[in-house]
């Protein structure tokens, strides 16, 4: 028995390297930004000594000349963005993930490899390819001008239709591939007998079908919500110069015109929301009882 | 009768849904090959690609995006099958604990994930004179992002296997390196191939962990593009080095994949 528990024991010894690497190259670096979010900038923007509050009151708009609502329209900003894209790839999702699993099983898996590929392409050449097809005089552009939507010298992009139009396609996969699981794992029969005692389409949707898929709705919104909240590069691509986004506005803290202190805070910000996003999705998945797919 | 609309509803929204997926990559493709100023119809030239090959600025972006993509791949794959076999034996408490650490490179936003090491490597070179800005320094942060992904794929495969077998070589006084050759690397070796090939698509495909963990001299195909839409916009030359980045990722992910589902 004792034999057996030390043979595990050192079995389980073998994940060491692996957490470890994971937890001096990502926890222990992420941690920096706490000490460094109450330092002083020096004139090279680097932290310096003394330690101060100062940071943070910027974060919250108190700049050197009073008050100003710039940084909490920027949050607000960003999470709807993460809000907005994930309501719309659910859309998009839902019926696509049905009809996969619908479909002959012979189809299934090209299918679903179909709707993978698209994520296996790096993030700016995606957005490119919408920055090609909304530009001035393409088809999209001179359409939605047609209709009036848009001046005719005008393209679809930048703007924030643009923006949002690259997100759904960013993160469309991630949305199908949990929901197309949790219809796999549906029973089906139970539709067919809610339609036998006469339920509405719209009774069998809401109350068959989708507390049946919940779980991979959350697995999805999971995937969806906080890349697309902290997504910068398709704002700073597609969105123009009006539509600054946390992501945009921490990065321009370490590229452009530095100020590590201020952009430390404003990353602890970031991280802030991002767990208290993922903490309500997880008591939405406890609350409706829907399998953690996505845990070990 | 009521049902068949809705199928055929369903149907064409798919299709759709399918044509937003693959016309903008197919445009990409396309316009590779237009002349400039002009579409398709005024004749297709390889002049663009022919521009690439000549400039060793694109050249090195490309050597030094697969240096990357496999000098952090290898080491992921390791670690992470490590990490899988560990998993293995765990209870189920401490194996969700360790759940925590594994996911949490996947659900970093990468703006924080890649300004975090740059700061830390950044301390790190100003203290010891070690990991200066550059390419050791974007391998590093490939290798965390990348680990837990071949983690969680191996393991999948791990719980599959019949813990029988492998007491059942015991029985017969085989020891641990019999598990391994016998057992573990012939059923493992496709999952090990795939990872290795799905997190080396990942490692070519970043941006932002490699943007911000980069030094001046090692640009990698993704920052190349990104910095010369920033400059120029869209232009053909862009067409063309994207063309190449989304068919190499496309064929060397497929290729994972098809290699996992391979023995199945």
């Amino acid at each position: 028995m004792s034999t057996d528990s030390t043979r595990s024991f050192r079995k389980a010894l073998f994940s060491a390297p692996g957490l470890l690497w994971i937890g001096l190259f990502l926890v222990l670096p992420t941690l920096l930004f706490l000490p460094i979010a109450f330092a002083s900038a020096n004139p090279y923007g680097l932290p310096a000594l003394p330690i101060t509050l100062d940071t943070f009151k910027e974060v919250v708009g108190f700049m050197f000349f009073g008050w100003t609502p710039a940084n909490i329209m920027i949050v607000i900003r960003s999470i709807l963005q993460g809000l907005i894209t994930t309501i719309a790839s659910l859309i998009v999702a839902f019926p696509v993930a049905y009809f996969i699993s619908q479909s002959r099983s012979y189809l299934k898996p090209l299918l679903l490899v179909l709707i993978i590929i698209p994520s296996w392409t790096n993030q700016v050449v995606r957005a490119y390819a919408w920055m090609e097809l909304l530009g001035p005089n393409t088809m999209l552009s001179q359409l939605a001008a047609a209709i009036g939507w848009i001046r005719p010298d005008m393209s679809l992009y930048p703007s924030g239709v643009a923006v949002l139009i690259g997100l759904v396609y960013s993160y469309l996969p991630y949305m199908v591939i949990p929901i197309y699981a949790a219809m796999e794992g549906m029973e089906w029969s139970l539709c067919e007998a809610a339609q036998d005692l006469y339920a509405s389409p719209i009774a069998v949707f809401s109350r068959v079908i989708l507390p049946q898929t919940m779980g991979g709705i959350i697995v999805g919104t999971i995937l969806v919500l906080v890349p697309s909240f902290s997504n910068y590069i398709i704002p700073e691509l597609m969105g123009g110069n009006k539509s600054l986004m946390l992501g945009n506005l921490i990065a321009n803290q370490f590229s452009s015109t530095p100020d590590w202190p201020y952009g430390a805070a404003l990353s602890v910000v970031l991280i802030g929301i991002s767990f208290i996003l993922l903490l309500i999705l997880k008591l939405l998945t406890r609350l409706t009882g829907s399998q953690e797919g996505a845990m070990l | 009768m009521k049902s068949n609309i809705y199928r055929t509803m369903s149907q064409a929204f798919t299709g759709c849904a399918y044509l937003f997926l693959y016309v903008p990559l197919l445009l990409v493709f396309l316009y590779s090959f237009a002349q400039l100023g002009e579409g398709l119809s005024a004749g297709l030239t390889t002049q663009w690609y022919a521009d690439l090959l000549s400039s060793a600025d694109i050249r090195q972006a490309f050597v030094t995006s697969i240096l990357l993509a496999g000098l952090s791949a290898i080491p992921a794959t390791i670690l992470g099958t490590f990490l899988a076999y560990g998993l293995s034996a765990m209870r189920t408490r401490q194996r969700s604990a360790a759940s925590y650490l594994i996911y949490l490179p996947i659900i970093t936003p990468s703006i924080i994930f890649g300004i975090a090491d740059m700061i830390f490597f950044n301390y790190i070179n100003r203290y010891t004179g070690l990991l200066q800005a550059g390419l050791p320094t974007m391998i590093l942060a490939h290798i965390t992002f990348e680990l837990p992904y071949v983690a969680l794929l191996v393991y999948a495969k791990l719980r599959t296997i019949d813990p029988q077998l492998i007491d059942a070589i015991h029985d017969l006084y085989g020891n641990q390196g019999k598990v391994l050759r016998h057992l573990l690397l012939p059923v493992l070796s496709p999952t090990l191939l795939g990872g290795f090939l799905l997190v080396f698509t990942l490692s070519l495909d970043d941006l932002v962990i490699s943007f911000f963990t980069a030094g001046p001299s090692s640009v990698t195909v993704p920052i190349y593009i990104y910095g010369a839409i920033a400059k120029k916009g869209v232009t053909p030359e862009i067409n063309a080095i994207a063309s190449i980045l989304v068919l190499a990722s496309i064929a060397i992910a497929l290729a994972g994949t098809v290699m996992r589902k391979e023995v199945k």
